[in-house]
């Protein structure tokens, strides 16, 4: 550029811990958020062990997370269709890191999984990740029915068919 | 479409992992750099866009507001734009719609991120991007997402890493001619990326760009005036964004439509109809090397799964034919988010001017395009500038 | 357009929370305030050459011109009461057991004021009056706002004279004690 650029103050990590005038705070933000009728059915629904999609008849896809508005349609959607708890990984990765970076002791194995129209986000397991390939399918792996509560991790994981 | 705007001025910090400055004067410092370089004061500005990514990096809530006196928005027409990632374009779209409107002949756009200042780190504050009852109970982490798109896409078109690999080489040897850089590196190999930290495969450390602070300005006037006063003025030809839907998973993520759409947006506006012939530079959002490869396609330079073969082929090097992230990226300069893309169209403002130094593309570029993505990897931002 | 819920009492409500720490440098001007504070035990204020506004606490820029701003220099400790508040209740609602005043302190030769504690009954106090820094002892210091244990009354301050009162103005009800 024609100009050199402003001499910012870099500060190394030790200069920013341990140099520097600091003020430390953690932000206390605390939630209790209303589930929404389509999500509150939903997980009504994975507590009963079944995935519970909405079907837009315009456009034909049953939308897993559910919604009660189809967002391409911009309609409401038409009825409750349940989806069998089989799907296709559309993709996955094998992470060895949490989420400030340090290293897992086993590698977790996130995936899209494809049902009826689109994919939701969860695990797999019960497989190596070296036999983990796009295309394959799977199956979930419910908890047993007493220890399950309404949430997506009523679903174990899914596993190889 | 309305007036004619010009980018006048640029100005930006350096991009550091951490700065002394707080977020406010590093926004002082990007304005006055731009300021200064366009030959203006603070009174000379009618109107002031701030872009600046979630409140939770710098952690200071309102941030616009907080940044405001040091973009020069004191007791001035203030807006704060955010669309994550895409914030660093979609301000400049913001200043040139607000001097196109009518309503102000010269507007000042900033755009800063304070990152460091997030604890542990700033993946703290991305977290909650997943939806809180059908996805953060599995706890997931930002590198998820890359990752499983990244996937998706080489498996989808069947590319080798070694070829995304390539794309952070470039950027960082680009970099090392940017005197702002944070990882500029003059002999990085393709063998350092492939040898690096796996952290969620298909991700390793040196695919992905880093933690950053800095801050951008930039300086837009109407046509009259910026005839007037600029001796190069750099005009807007077109801007272009869009929206896809956030239920990411039930997206195709092997392609970036709303990229295309966004691209197409502004090609229209510019009366551009063949972009690989009619656009001579193009600065891509990279925040990881397979994202310029998508975004390229996307922008529609390249087809579908062919941008790869361009980066092996040279095509996208600063003396290749279409040269992409000549400034060296975020992956070279640094990613404070906000800031990363504007970063791009001050890039394009000195290369069209003949002013990029080191990192000048050969001969005389006419028209470039920068590109910015963001929110739940779903909004494409783009603005085409041209002489 | 929609059903309505057939158990309007089964509204599922998930709690969480979103955890977010910070580390914030007090940058430029800031790291010189609070070194100055701690160290020496005075308050350092900035001057915009172009503008003459006495910031306290300083600004590397005069927001007003964007000029950088180089000129330093003390002011304080002490200043008058730009104005006051008594809170009496927290930051969840809950009752303090007592009350806290928070005041708007314009530190002799700033421009420019500042938010502290002060000390003292409430009853005591008006805007206007005289005011006086309380430092921690300096081994207590550490380079924050809190090396200022708050502001008090200064010896010998009085009530300020009442603002004239023009035809149809009002001052303000004193709160309630």
């Amino acid at each position: 550029m024609a100009r050199d650029p402003f001499p910012t103050r870099s500060l190394s990590d030790r200069e920013f811990h341990e140099g520097v005038v600091t003020v430390s705070h953690s932000v206390r933000a605390e939630y209790r958020w209303d589930a929404g009728e389509a999500i509150g059915r939903y997980l009504d629904g994975l507590r009963a062990g079944r995935i519970m999609g909405r079907e837009c008849r315009e456009c034909g896809r049953v939308l897993v997370p559910p919604r009660m508005f189809c967002e391409q349609c911009f309609r409401p959607t038409d009825r409750w269709v349940e989806v069998p708890g089989t799907g296709t990984v559309n993709t996955y990765s094998v992470c060895y890191v949490t989420w400030d970076l340090r290293r897992l002791t086993v590698p977790e194995l996130p995936a899209v999984i494809d049902l009826r129209s689109g994919g939701i986000m969860h695990k797999l397991g019960d497989v190596e990740p070296g036999d983990v390939h796009i295309g394959m399918s799977v199956e979930a792996v419910w908890k047993p029915a007493e220890d399950r509560q309404g949430s997506i991790l009523d679903i174990a994981y899914w596993k190889p068919v | 479409m309305g007036r004619r705007v010009a980018v006048v001025g640029a100005g930006m910090t350096r991009f550091v992992r951490r700065s002394l400055e707080t977020g406010k004067e590093l926004a002082w410092e990007a304005a006055r750099c731009a300021l200064d370089a366009a030959e203006l004061t603070v009174d000379d500005i009618d109107a002031v866009c701030i872009g600046t990514a979630p409140d939770a990096f710098d952690g200071v809530h309102m941030k616009g507001e907080y940044l405001a006196d040091g973009a020069g928005g004191w007791n001035k027409p203030v807006i704060r734009s955010y669309v994550g990632g895409g914030t660093g374009v979609f301000c400049a779209v913001q200043g040139w719609y607000h001097v196109a409107s009518g309503m102000f002949d010269r507007v000042l756009v900033v755009a800063e991120e304070k990152m460091s200042s997030t604890m542990p780190h700033p993946q703290g504050a991305f977290l909650t991007i997943f939806d809180h009852i059908t996805e953060r109970p599995l706890e997931p982490n930002l590198l998820w997402i890359f990752a499983l798109e990244m996937n998706r896409y080489m498996t989808t078109y069947g590319i080798e890493k070694a070829d995304i690999a390539r794309v952070a080489v470039k950027n960082k040897r680009n970099a090392a001619g940017h005197p702002a850089a944070q990882l500029g590196q003059a002999d990085i190999t393709v063998e350092d990326v492939l040898a690096s930290e796996v952290l969620a495969w298909p991700v390793q450390r040196l695919d992905v760009s880093p933690v950053s602070d800095g801050a951008v300005a930039v300086v837009m006037a109407a046509e009259d005036v910026a005839n007037r006063t600029c001796d190069k003025p750099v005009w807007v030809e077109g801007v272009g964004w869009n929206l896809d839907t956030a239920y990411w998973t039930n997206r195709d993520l092997a392609y970036p439509a709303y990229v295309e759409r966004a691209a197409r947006m502004a090609y229209e506006m510019a009366g551009i109809t063949e972009p690989r012939r009619e656009i001579d530079i193009v600065e891509p959002y990279d925040p990881f090397d397979y994202k310029e490869l998508h975004h390229l396609e996307g922008l529609q330079l390249f087809g579908k799964g062919k941008a790869p073969e361009a980066a092996r082929d040279g095509v996208l090097d600063r003396d290749g034919d279409l040269p992409s992230c000549p400034s060296g990226g975020l992956l070279g300069v640094g990613n404070p988010i906000a800031a990363a893309g504007l970063m791009k169209v001050a890039e394009l403002f000195w290369q069209l001017r003949g002013e990029a130094g080191a990192r000048q593309v050969p001969g005389t570029p006419h028209r470039g395009l920068a590109q910015a993505w963001g929110d739940l990897m779903q909004v494409g931002t783009v603005i085409v500038l041209g002489r | 357009m929609f059903d309505k819920p057939a158990h309007p009492d089964a509204v599922r409500l998930w709690p969480g929370s979103i955890p977010i720490s910070h580390r914030y440098t007090a940058g430029l001007a800031g790291e010189r305030f609070f070194r100055a504070l701690a160290e020496r035990g005075v308050f350092l204020a900035s001057r915009c050459a172009r503008c003459s506004v006495v910031s306290c606490p300083p600004a590397a820029f005069c927001e007003r011109c964007l000029d950088a701003v180089d000129e330093e220099l003390e002011v304080g400790p002490s200043g008058t009461l730009a104005s006051f508040t008594v809170v009496r209740i927290g930051f969840d609602g809950e009752p303090l057991p007592a009350p806290v005043v928070v005041g708007l302190i314009r530190l002799t030769g700033a421009d420019t004021c500042l938010v502290h504690r002060v000390a003292g009954d409430p009853a005591t106090l008006q805007v206007g009056m005289d005011v006086e820094a309380v430092l921690r002892a300096p081994a207590a210091r550490t380079g924050s706002l809190d090396d200022v244990e708050h502001f008090r009354l200064s010896r010998g301050s009085s009530s300020p004279e009442p603002p004239p009162r023009s035809r149809g103005s009002s001052s303000p009800e004193p709160p309630p004690r």
